[in-house]
C-alpha cells in the first residue's frame, strides 16, 4: 500500500456528509440494564461513499444499522444525534421521519425470507412502495434493474416461491424503489451460497455506482469488505475501535482487535496449518467491561486499560487504544 | 494484498442462480388449492351420511314412544298398534332408516305428532330466525373482535390492552343466560329502548326487526367476541413482531396501511379457524338465547319438541343443525385455504 496519508476523510473527498452520527448511545434498559449496547458512536458517511461496519456477532453492528434507519424497537433508549443531510432525525416530526425512511434511507436486510411479507405477492409489495413519493420506476422496471428476468411471473409469485438469490434481489429492489440517498445493507449475503453472494454483491456495487447512493455495508466478512468498500469502521462490544480507509486499516491495523480480526482472516487465506483466532468471545451486553471493552481478550492489556481509551486521531485514521500497534508494526507481519 | 480475491467485480453473471421455476410453483399451488376444495366437497356427503345415521339411531333408541306422544297416555293398546302399523313403527330398523333417507331426499322430515304442520314446515319457519340471529351475532363478533384485538395488539401491555383483556376474560366466563337477563333488565326494563323479547320479521319493518334482534344477537355474540378478541390480539401481536413489518416500516409505508393491508391478512388465519369452530357453538348458544328472548327459532323448536316427546321435530332440528354446521365449516375451510395457499400444498403433499 502506498502509505501516503491522504490527510482527509473519504467523506470529505466524496462531497458533503449525508449522514453524521454524533455521540450515539443506545441502551435496552429492560433487557440489559444501564449498559450501552451502542456506546458513544461517532461516524459519518459522505454522499456516494461506501462505508463498512465490521465486527463479530453481537458487537452491535445491526443495532447501529437500525438506529441509522430510524427503526430501533420501542424498547430501545437512544441518546445523541443522527443527522441526515444536516438535520437531527430524532427531533423531526413523525411524518418527516417517515419520509426519510424509504425515501432518504433504504435498507437491505439480512434474511430475505422473513423480511418479505409471506402473504403478499412480490408485485403488491413493490407496488405499495412504488406509490410513495420519490419512486419513479414501476415494479417491473425495478425487478429488471436488479437483473431479475421473467418479471411478470415474479411479480405474481409469493416470496416462498422464489429462490434465495431472487428474494435478495427483490429486497434490493424494494430498498431502491424510492431512490434513497443512503442504503444500509445489513449482511445482505450471509444467507446465500458463495456464488450467489458474489452476484448479489456485484449487483449492489453496480447499482451503487450507477445511482450514486451512499452505502453503509454491515458485515463480518473482511474479504467482502476489502473488495467493496472505501472506508471501514471496526466495532467491538458496541464501540467503534478503529476507523480509516479500508485498505489501510486492513493492511496496517493499529488496534489489537483489528489486528486479531485481520490475522484470523489472513491465516484462512494463507492456508495456515492452524486457524489463528482471538481467544475468548464477545461478552453479553450485561457483562461488558468498564474501560476498554476488549481488554479481557487482548494480549497487550495493562492496568491502564480499565480506563476508557481516548480516540486517537491520526491523519486518515482514528482508533481507541492505550497500546496501539506502531504505525508500521504490522506491515510485513505476514 | 493477501485478502480474498475471489470476487471479481465487473464480471457479468447471468441470472441463473434461480433453482426453482416460478411458473411451475404457481401452477402446482393452484392445482393444490382446487384439489383440496374438490376433496373437501367429496368428503362432505360422507360426513352428512354419518350425521344422519347417528341422529336416526339416537332418536330410535330413545325410550320415547311416538304413538303414546300422539295418542295420549291413556290410548288403548289397539289404537297404539294401529298407529304403529300405519306409520311403520314395527318395521325393522334398516327399513325405517331407508324410508327416512328417501323421505329426506324429498325434503320430507316427517310429521310432528303434536302439531298439525309437517316438521319440514316447522323448521322452515324456525331456521331463518336462528340463521338471522347467528349471522348478526357473527357480524357483531367479527367486527368487534377485529377492532378490539388489533387495538389491544397495538397498545401491547398498556392500559388499553389490559382493559380489553380483562373485559374479554369477564365476558368469556359469564354465562349467556345471565348476561341475557341482565341485558333485558338494562335495555328493556330500566332504559326501555329495546323490547324484552319476541320476534318481528324483517318484512314488518327493518327498524322493528333490528330492535327485536339486536339484543339476542349481542348476548349471543358476547362470549364469542371475547374469545375471538383474545385470539385476534395474539395473532396480530405475533405478526407485528415479524421482520417484514420492519421492512414495510423502513420503506416508509404508513402505519395504518401496514396494519390493514399487510399484517391483518396474515393474522386472520388462526382467527378464521376458530371462527369455524365457534359458529357451531353459536348454534347451541342460540338455544339458550332464544329461550331467554322468546324467539321462535330452532332452539325454541328443539326444546319444545324434546319436552313434548315429539321425536320427528327433535330429529329434524338435529339434522338440519348438523347440515348447517357442516356447510359452515366447509365454507370456513375453503376460505382458510384461499387465505393460506401453502396449507393446500402441505395437504396435497
Amino acid at each position: 500500500m502506498s502509505g501516503v496519508d491522504t490527510g482527509v476523510r473519504m467523506g470529505e473527498l466524496m462531497g458533503e456528509d449525508i449522514l453524521e452520527i454524533e455521540n450515539l448511545s443506545v441502551r435496552f434498559p429492560r433487557r440489559y440494564g444501564p449498559v450501552s449496547v451502542l456506546d458513544n458512536i461517532n461516524l459519518s458517511i459522505g454522499s456516494g461513499e461506501r462505508l463498512a461496519i465490521v465486527g463479530e456477532s453481537g458487537c452491535g453492528k445491526s443495532i447501529l444499522g437500525l438506529a441509522v434507519s430510524d427503526l430501533l424497537p420501542s424498547s430501545a433508549v437512544a441518546n445523541g444525534r443522527i443527522e441526515f443531510l444536516g438535520t437531527d432525525v430524532r427531533s423531526m416530526s413523525k411524518s418527516r421521519r417517515r419520509s426519510i425512511r424509504g425515501q432518504g434511507i433504504g435498507i437491505v436486510y439480512q434474511d430475505a425470507m422473513t423480511s418479505l411479507n409471506p402473504g403478499m405477492s412480490v408485485g403488491s409489495q413493490l407496488t405499495q412502495v412504488c406509490k410513495r413519493s420519490g419512486a419513479e420506476a414501476t415494479p417491473a422496471e425495478l425487478l429488471e434493474s436488479v437483473r431479475l428476468g421473467e418479471t411478470r411471473r415474479i411479480l405474481r409469485a409469493k416470496p416462498y416461491q422464489l429462490s434465495g438469490g431472487q428474494r435478495q434481489r427483490v429486497l434490493i429492489a424494494l430498498a431502491l424503489a424510492r431512490n434513497p440517498r443512503l442504503v444500509v445493507a445489513d449482511e445482505p449475503t450471509t444467507a446465500l451460497d458463495v456464488t450467489v453472494q458474489a452476484q448479489i454483491m456485484e449487483l449492489l456495487l453496480n447499482l451503487q455506482s450507477n445511482l450514486g447512493f451512499a452505502l453503509l455495508f454491515i458485515s463480518h466478512d473482511l474479504a467482502l469488505v476489502s473488495e467493496f468498500t472505501q472506508r471501514i469502521a471496526i466495532m467491538y462490544a458496541g464501540q467503534i475501535v478503529e476507523t480509516g480507509l479500508t485498505t489501510e486499516v486492513l493492511q496496517d491495523p493499529r488496534h489489537p482487535y483489528t489486528a486479531g480480526l485481520v490475522s484470523a482472516s489472513v491465516s484462512l487465506e494463507e492456508g495456515d496449518d492452524e486457524l489463528k483466532s482471538i481467544p475468548g468471545q464477545v461478552r453479553r451486553p450485561e457483562s461488558f467491561l468498564e474501560g476498554c471493552r476488549f481488554r479481557d481478550r487482548c494480549e497487550r492489556v495493562t492496568e491502564i486499560c480499565s480506563v476508557r481509551p481516548r480516540v486517537e486521531e491520526e491523519p486518515g485514521r482514528d482508533f481507541a487504544c492505550h497500546h496501539p500497534y506502531a504505525k508500521t508494526a504490522s506491515v510485513g507481519r505476514n | 494484498m493477501p485478502l480474498a480475491k475471489d470476487y471479481l467485480p465487473g464480471t457479468h453473471h447471468p441470472v441463473s442462480d434461480e433453482a426453482q421455476d416460478v411458473r411451475s410453483a404457481g401452477r402446482s399451488q393452484k392445482t393444490a388449492v382446487w384439489l383440496f376444495i374438490g376433496r373437501r366437497l367429496a368428503t362432505t356427503p360422507i360426513v352428512l351420511f354419518g350425521v344422519i345415521l347417528l341422529v336416526f339411531l339416537i332418536v330410535d333408541l330413545s325410550p320415547n314412544d311416538p304413538a303414546r306422544a300422539s295418542l295420549g297416555l291413556f290410548a288403548s293398546e289397539e289404537a297404539r298398534a294401529r298407529f304403529a302399523a300405519e306409520n311403520g313403527l314395527d318395521d325393522p330398523v334398516w327399513a325405517r332408516f331407508w324410508r327416512f333417507i328417501v323421505n329426506l331426499l324429498h325434503v320430507d322430515l316427517g310429521s310432528s305428532v303434536v302439531r298439525p304442520e309437517p316438521v319440514a314446515q316447522l323448521i322452515g319457519a324456525a331456521l331463518p330466525v336462528t340463521l338471522q340471529l347467528m349471522l348478526l351475532a357473527t357480524v357483531i363478533s367479527v367486527v368487534l373482535s377485529l377492532a378490539l384485538g388489533v387495538l389491544a395488539a397495538q397498545t401491547d401491555g398498556r392500559l388499553v390492552d389490559r382493559t380489553i383483556g380483562g373485559l374479554a376474560a369477564l365476558f368469556q366466563a359469564a354465562p349467556p343466560f345471565w348476561v341475557g337477563l341482565m341485558f333485558i333488565q338494562l335495555f328493556a326494563v330500566a332504559l326501555g329502548v329495546l323490547p324484552s323479547g319476541g320476534y318481528v320479521p324483517i318484512g314488518d319493518g327493518v327498524k322493528y326487526w333490528f330492535s327485536s334482534m339486536i339484543g339476542p344477537a349481542t348476548v349471543l355474540a358476547l362470549p364469542f367476541t371475547a374469545a375471538m378478541t383474545r385470539i385476534v390480539r395474539a395473532s396480530v401481536a405475533d405478526e407485528l413482531a415479524k421482520d417484514y413489518v420492519r421492512t414495510a416500516k423502513g420503506a416508509g409505508i404508513p402505519w395504518l396501511t401496514i396494519l390493514m393491508r399487510n399484517v391483518l391478512r396474515n393474522s386472520l388465519i388462526s382467527p378464521i379457524t376458530v371462527l369455524g369452530l365457534y359458529i357451531g357453538g353459536l348454534m347451541s348458544g342460540a338455544i339458550v338465547v332464544e329461550s331467554v328472548f322468546n324467539l321462535p327459532g330452532m332452539g325454541t323448536l328443539l326444546v319444545s319438541g324434546a319436552d313434548q316427546g315429539d321425536l320427528g321435530v327433535v330429529r329434524g332440528v338435529a339434522i338440519v343443525s348438523a347440515f348447517v354446521f357442516v356447510l359452515v365449516n366447509l365454507v370456513v375451510d375453503v376460505l382458510y385455504i384461499l387465505l393460506n395457499p401453502r396449507a393446500a400444498e402441505a395437504v396435497a403433499e
